[in-house]
């Protein structure tokens, strides 16, 4: 069966062609585009992860990040850094996510590390 | 050792526009990706337009890009004369420009009036400087989605937004005393407002 991935970013153009690619890979691809939306989805549908961008308008990434282990403390979270820097993705990574990568992406290290977490 | 205000302005400036940058990348790479994605799986036929919509989406990212990197240019080369004739209605917008990444995050709507635009003969890079720092307290206090308004004003730029009564002035004052002395411009405050005159002499 295919895996359950929810990809948050507040960047549409960006979302919507990452979840292109995803799916295109075998992956089951589901969109939000801000930290609201993603906790609405998630606590109505199954994912086996989330790749969740750190800075949104609204809630920031590690507000969502917390929302999101709350519901399911076990749900595997690979945050995104547009700030070039790794000090955002250690803190998120103090606060339970799986691990952490910086845009602009490569896709094979996306999914690499996707099929490392999910095994 | 404490970093002078001066660059702590440049590096939230560098902070603001690598950003940006990086964002706009992340879209032009992932267009590619998948235009790469298509090619590899045979996918030529375009009679769905999706191949277009692709490389549509790169060129409009690419302009953005474009425009970013031509405001970063401006910000490089505004201390090239120390003193020079300027538009504080141009020198605002350019710092809008560079600062759009941190103003969409806090989901700010500002309302830009620079009808009764302000001449004067100053420094460029005091000027921006002084207006950052104001507008960073109202970014930083704002309430998500809030909006506030930047008018001018014969010889008085005015942000009118609703966090001011938590803006202490006294900081930014104190913060900005040299640039102020510089521009010969005082700032103060109401209840609803920030107030920036500007001597024109």
């Amino acid at each position: 069966m295919n895996k359950k991935i929810l990809l948050v970013d507040d960047e549409h153009e960006f979302v919507q062609t990452l979840a292109q690619r995803l799916k295109l890979r075998g992956y089951e691809v589901s969109t939000a585009l801000s930290g609201e939306d993603c906790l609405e989805i998630f606590s109505s549908n199954p994912f086996d992860l989330v790749v969740l961008d750190l800075m949104m308008p609204g809630m920031s990434g590690l507000e969502v990040l917390a929302g999101l282990k709350r519901l399911e403390k076990s749900i595997p979270v690979i945050l995104l850094t547009g700030h070039g820097s790794t000090k955002e993705g250690m803190e998120g990574m103090k606060l339970g996510a799986a691990d952490y990568l910086m845009k602009p992406l490569d896709i094979n290290q996306l999914t690499e590390k996707m099929e490392e977490i999910l095994k | 050792m404490k970093a002078s205000k001066e660059i702590i302005f440049s590096e939230k400036i560098a902070s603001a526009v690598s950003h940006e940058l990086r964002n706009i990348l992340a879209v032009i790479k992932e267009n590619s990706g998948l235009l790469q994605d298509l090619v590899m799986l045979g996918k030529y036929d375009d009679s769905s337009g999706k191949l277009k919509k692709i490389t549509d989406s790169i060129l409009k990212q690419v302009n953005i890009g474009e425009e970013t990197t031509t405001h970063l240019n401006k910000f490089a080369h505004l201390n090239d004369k120390d003193i020079e004739t300027f538009s504080c209605g141009d020198e605002l917008s350019e710092l809008l420009a560079l600062i759009k990444r941190p103003i969409k995050q806090k989901g700010l709507d500002i309302d830009l009036n620079i009808d009764q635009d302000i001449k004067i003969e100053s420094s460029r890079f005091f000027f921006q400087m002084t207006i950052y720092f104001i507008i960073n307290e109202i970014i930083k206090l704002s309430e998500y989605g809030s909006k506030f308004e930047i008018n001018f004003f014969q010889n008085q730029i005015v942000f009118k937004t609703e966090c001011v009564p938590g803006i202490d002035i006294e900081t930014i004052q104190n913060r900005l005393e040299d640039n102020l002395l510089f521009m010969k411009s005082t700032i103060y405050k109401n209840e609803s407002s920030i107030f920036l005159d500007i001597n024109k002499d």
